[in-house]
């Protein structure tokens, strides 16, 4: 195995070659089952036998009516809490930054550990007790909150991280030079800062696109997103379909991260 | 010359430290005024005083006769050469300079191209003016920091230890340059620094900080020759001390035979000598005990170490310190 000029600057680690290996199972233990979804993605058969190359699963995958109206309320459901969470996340990490709140922060990592199912019920216990005295019922906008509701922390993290790396002094510069507070945060600070925004709206976009368990508890009878829509044909028996369209969202989700990670790395 | 910047009684409290302690002081029109102290000394606590950059405790602060104490940034005209520089990394240089005049209260000056075609001339930055910050050297910075903030032509130009970013091969050539353009535009500076040197340099006058309080307020020449107390006295440079009394290096003389017309002559035995180019530089121990340093001019004949000598200086040569 010959090794890459970079990898030869280091001394040489004993056990190398175990090392190496054990990598590549590792690697194949986390990306195999992806690997074989993929393939039988674009097998012509229906069963996990190969029989050739087609796309019909995809073909299928695009006519399907419900599929596509619950990808349509994914992107939906996506774009919107994307939007909400990415100005509130940004703004409280600049909030943060300003003047640093161990409590503030402390809450915030609460929102990061609370497990995904206990975060369902509660919201559904708060939207039922919000609905006796408002009239409004499950829908879009209920998984909207919701999804507002778990991405924003993770746009902070971004977004204060990028601030940590960053001179304070600049905005003061700005402000030195005659700009107001908002002059100052508009023309100095969020160009700086837009890089690790534009990053954490992707991160954002991402676990809301993907989100299943919470969606499951706070979506309408008639707001079906990609996730729920993906369990329930997968629940009535195997269908390539299902294959097809999670190789798609495999894609998509796959060059969101890369595009994030690469602004991040700005 | 009027007075351009006054501070009255000037207080930064925190809860756990007095960074300035009723600072009063006045800066004239187109002076090169200097605050010298250690770090903690509260220095740059008044420069962003000044700037607005934090609030005081207490006190006013008055440019040209109005209190500016109460007013955000951008309402008052002063301007501050950062010590990073602080330039904006997402701006080229040409939009560097011209960010303040952008947002400057009052709109665009009239002439405010022809100011920035002066000072780029001025600060040789002519064909920089497209660069991005961080392909700068660290000199070429400082001239745009400066030229950020020339260009608003403040009342007052505050600097915070411009000069230490730079390496030192570089910074006496800057402190030159920085000396020259202060008297070409004719700008008052206030000129934060922890470096004797480079305020005996370059100030006009100099306040000396210690522990947020003033120590002392004076010319160079008044507070290196009259310092008021052995801070002030062992800050400006060496100094030998004897009983109370100081003596600088380049006062203290040395001589094999006894010198006839002094009284102040002490016997002494030579611990070193180095010849440093400019001056002979000789250590010796006074009979008492006390180390003392002379600098005597480079012609001087060298001395042995061990050698026994007389310690002498002038009676008008003492540091008289008040007691």
């Amino acid at each position: 195995m010959s090794a890459s000029p970079d990898l030869e600057q280091h001394p040489r680690i004993p056990g190398g070659r175990w090392l190496s290996t054990y990598a590549v199972l590792a690697y194949l233990f986390l990306h195999l089952p992806l690997l074989i979804l993929m393939v039988f993605s674009v097998n012509a058969s229906r069963f996990t036998v190969w029989e050739g190359f087609s796309l019909r699963w995809y073909a299928e995958a695009l006519h399907d009516q419900e599929l596509m109206e619950s990808t349509l309320n994914s992107l939906i459901v996506a774009i919107a809490a994307t939007g909400f969470a990415t100005v509130v996340g940004t703004l409280c990490a600049y909030a943060l930054w300003k003047r640093a709140s161990r409590w503030i922060a402390a809450g915030l990592a609460l929102s990061l550990v609370t497990p995904e199912i206990v975060m369902g019920i509660s919201l559904l216990a708060f939207f039922q007790w919000v609905f006796r005295h408002f009239d409004f019922r499950l829908g879009l906008h209920t998984i909207v909150l919701a999804h507002v509701m778990f991405s924003v922390v993770y746009v902070v993290t971004v977004v204060l991280a990028r601030l940590r790396t960053m001179d304070p002094s600049l905005e003061e510069a700005a402000l030195d030079l005659g700009a107001t507070d908002w002059q100052a945060f508009r023309r100095v600070t969020l160009p700086l800062l837009a890089p690790a925004i534009g990053a954490a709206a992707l991160l954002a976009f991402i676990i809301s696109f993907d989100d299943y368990v919470i969606t499951s508890m706070v979506a309408g009878v008639d707001s079906q997103t990609l996730p729920m829509a993906l369990y329930a044909m997968a629940r009535r028996g195997v269908n390539p379909v299902v294959n097809a369209i999670s190789t798609l969202v495999v894609g998509l989700v796959g060059t969101l991260i890369l595009v994030s990670e690469r602004l991040r790395a700005r | 010359m009027g007075e351009v910047l006054e501070l009255r009684e000037l207080s930064r409290h925190y809860p756990a430290q007095r960074a300035l302690d009723e600072l009063s002081l006045n800066v004239s029109e187109g002076e090169f005024f200097s605050l010298l102290g250690p770090s903690g000394c509260g220095k740059t606590t008044t420069l962003r005083l000044v700037a607005g950059l934090e609030a005081p405790t207490s006190g006013r602060i008055l440019l040209r006769g109005e209190a500016i104490e109460h007013r955000r940034p951008h309402d008052r005209n002063v301007s501050t050469v950062f010590q990073n520089y602080a330039l904006f990394p997402h701006l080229t240089v040409r939009e560097n300079i011209e960010f303040g005049l952008r947002h400057r209260h009052g709109g665009r000056p009239v002439d405010a191209d022809k100011r920035i075609v002066e000072l780029v001339e001025m600060l040789q930055l002519g064909d920089k003016l497209d660069r991005a910050p961080e392909q700068l050297s660290g000199g070429e910075r400082q001239r745009v920091a400066l030229a950020r903030s020339l260009v608003l032509h403040p009342d007052v130009l505050l600097l915070d230890e411009p000069l230490s970013a730079l390496d030192p091969n570089l910074r006496k050539q800057v402190r030159d340059e920085l000396k020259a353009l202060q008297r070409r535009v004719g700008i008052t500076f206030l000129f934060v620094t922890h470096d004797q040197e480079e305020a005996l340099y370059l100030s006009d006058r100099i306040a000396l900080l210690n522990a947020g309080r003033l120590e002392q307020l004076g010319t160079p020449q008044e507070i290196y020759q009259h310092p008021c107390s052995r801070f002030a006295a062992s800050f400006l440079g060496r100094v030998n001390w004897l009983n109370g009394t100081g003596i600088r290096p380049e006062a203290t003389l040395l001589s094999r035979d006894q010198p006839a017309n002094s009284e102040r002559v002490y016997d002494s035995v030579v611990q070193r000598c180095v010849f440093l180019g400019n001056h002979l530089h000789v250590e010796a121990e006074l009979s008492g005990g006390e180390h003392f340093i002379a600098e005597l001019p480079c012609n001087s004949e060298g001395f042995q170490a061990g050698e026994r000598v007389h310690v002498w200086w002038r009676a008008e040569d003492e540091l008289l310190l008040p007691i």
